[in-house]
């Protein structure tokens, strides 16, 4: 599964009517389709890879309501996107076909909809208008589709959609992001699969249907899932936090030298990564003289206008006796303390408690973290006052707060369980970050 | 547990839901659905809270309903095992379908006292028009609280 480079999966609302890349997948998926005309069964061909989520017979090898979900489908999209490789290296060549990777449709943005690149008709081909293949596709496989009891697709019919306008998928941001916060993989998945069921049903058409991968926009949809469980590895998912059944589990019928889904978990050994801009803004020296500050201020690089999840991070946070509660804001013209009101207006961003451990209740150097405590030397579980990282997801009220131009500022205060400001050193911490994906 | 299947089109009322405090998960409550049947179509589904004095949940319910939750949708993909190509294995038996709806952003404010609910599902095709519930086969659902 070894890949030659490690390309970033872009977002396809950044690739131009004009762009080689989206010409390209035009191209590869007609390629593809081509090979199915000739012989359906060809496992190089659109209809076949397409069949594999749910085409041949009563069965399919698609996971849904299952633990499996996000795994299965990482590698549905692997085993589809070296397939469209294969046909651009075809097509252009092979360093061509190196770079690029399957985009994704980020639908949880403010009035998302289905993009322009899946919805023209025809695509202009070096002055010559050509069939989009990228908005319909055929369906060629003898099994019968029910769209609901006694309402059959005609098997022969191209695949179509509903009606979809801006409010389609209102909402679905907000749940993603809730996902997004959620520490145990099976909570992860579970949640984050319903706002991906809905963006099926209220796509319509084939869409609705376990034949849905035949339509193209299929992939770019669940492209963007991958996109979600990628953003939740950042933040949860070494290899600990997935059960030992959902690193087991082979995903059938790939043909890869490992389909156990514990080897689809490290994208870029998959050959593909996401963007991130990361905008460090502290280091371990810089924190003494930010410890006797009440006010942090972190100053973040230029933020795209268009994003799809903002994140402060906090890293290797000691764990603090007391508790404290930490409050954002953004972008404020004049310092933020504990009268500053936490609304819109004011440009606050969120509160994030911290629980205190409290006094120590065993002998001298119970509570002490030595470096081999901390660790576990892998025999034991870490110390239970080793330090520990803190995400925060603020996409919606950072959205709501940034002011003009390219770079921002985010402030920090800290305050006690009653709201009285403290000074920054009641909690340690190597370095904070705001991560934009 | 028990379910009503309440006569008015496309919606199905459960009482006696069980609502559980102090679960782990981050997000404030989840609607849990477990055990539905793959038999069942993908549908909309619209979840909300049954309260003495707000009006009844009609299919057309919308979130504008005092009791409104949460929507979700079920995709579903066939259990299997299925038959397959030459050369591939048959597709493998997935079992029960379970999901599960965040319903935190209303719980809260609805403030449900005791340690069960009443809830009630409508259940709707993609174009909206109510599904007939007798298809619906769901095993359990509860609510957990962090």
């Amino acid at each position: 599964m070894a890949s030659t480079a490690v390309v970033s999966r872009e977002n396809i609302e950044t690739w131009a009517d004009d762009s080689p890349k989206l010409r390209l997948f035009r191209r590869a998926v007609e390629e593809m389709q081509k090979l199915s005309q000739i012989a359906v069964m060809d496992s190089r061909g659109y209809q076949w890879v397409a069949g594999v989520h749910g085409g041949f017979g009563n069965g399919a090898f698609c996971q849904h309501g299952t633990a499996h979900f996000l795994t299965w489908h990482r590698a549905y999209l692997l085993d589809m996107e070296l397939k469209l490789r294969a046909r651009i290296a075809e097509i252009a060549d092979v360093e061509t076909a190196n770079e690029w990777r399957l985009p994704y449709w980020d639908w949880t943005v403010p009035n998302a909809t289905l993009p322009k690149a899946f919805t023209d008709e025809t695509y202009d081909d070096g002055g010559t208008q050509r069939p989009n293949p990228l908005f319909s596709q055929p369906y060629q496989l003898s099994q019968q589709i029910f769209l609901r009891p006694g309402v059959l697709l005609n098997p022969q019919t191209p695949t179509w959609r509903g009606p979809v306008v801006p409010g389609t998928y209102a909402g679905l941001g907000d749940l993603v992001e809730d996902a997004l916060d959620e520490v145990q993989f099976g909570t992860f998945s579970d949640a984050v699969e319903n706002p991906h069921n809905q963006v099926h049903v209220r796509t319509g058409g084939h869409m609705v249907t376990f034949r849905s991968s035949f339509d193209p926009i299929f992939w770019v949809h669940h492209a963007n899932i991958d996109f979600q469980f990628w953003q939740w590895q950042q933040r949860q998912g070494g290899i600990g936090t997935f059960p030992q059944a959902v690193l087991d589990f082979e995903c059938q019928p790939f043909q890869f030298a490992d389909i156990r889904a514990s080897a689809f978990l490290d994208t870029r050994t998959l050959g593909y990564t996401y963007t991130t801009v990361r905008s460090p803004v502290l280091d371990r020296e810089a924190m003494p003289e930010v410890e006797e500050q009440t006010e942090l201020t972190i100053r973040t690089g230029p933020i795209p206008d268009e994003f799809s999840r903002a994140r402060i991070n906090l890293h290797n946070v000691h764990h603090p006796e007391g508790p404290v509660v930490l409050r954002f804001f953004a972008d404020r013209d004049a310092p933020a303390d504990a009268s500053t009101p936490t609304t819109a207006a004011e440009r606050f961003l969120v509160d994030r408690a911290v629980l205190g451990h409290g006094p120590c209740p065993g002998a001298p150097g119970h509570c002490d973290p030595t470096p081999l405590a901390i660790t576990g030397a892998g025999l034991r579980a870490p110390h239970h006052l080793a330090p520990f990282d803190i995400g925060i997801t603020v996409t919606r009220s950072f959205r709501a707060a940034l002011g003009p131009g390219p770079g921002h500022t985010v402030s920090m205060i800290a305050l006690d369980e009653d709201g009285g400001q403290m000074p920054l050193s009641a909690l340690r911490f190597d370095n904070a970050t705001v991560t934009v994906t | 547990m028990d379910r009503i299947d309440t006569g008015r089109a496309g919606v199905v009322e459960f009482r006696g839901v069980p609502l559980v405090e102090g679960a782990d998960h981050t997000t404030g409550a989840y609607l849990h659905l477990s055990g539905l049947s793959r038999e069942s179509d993908s549908m909309l589904l619209r979840a909300f809270l049954l309260v003495p004095g707000f009006p009844a949940v009609e299919a057309g319910s919308g979130q504008e309903h005092p009791g409104y939750l949460a929507d979700g949708a079920v995709y579903l993909s066939p259990s299997g095992p299925g038959d397959a190509p030459p050369g591939l294995p048959a597709a493998p038996d997935q079992g029960d379908y379970d999901m599960r709806l965040n319903v935190a952003r209303r719980l809260g404010a609805l403030a449900p006292p005791g340690p069960t609910v009443d809830v009630a599902l409508t259940l709707r095709d993609p174009t909206g028009s109510p599904v007939d519930t007798s298809g619906f086969q769901i095993g359990r659902l509860e609510i957990t609280r962090r």
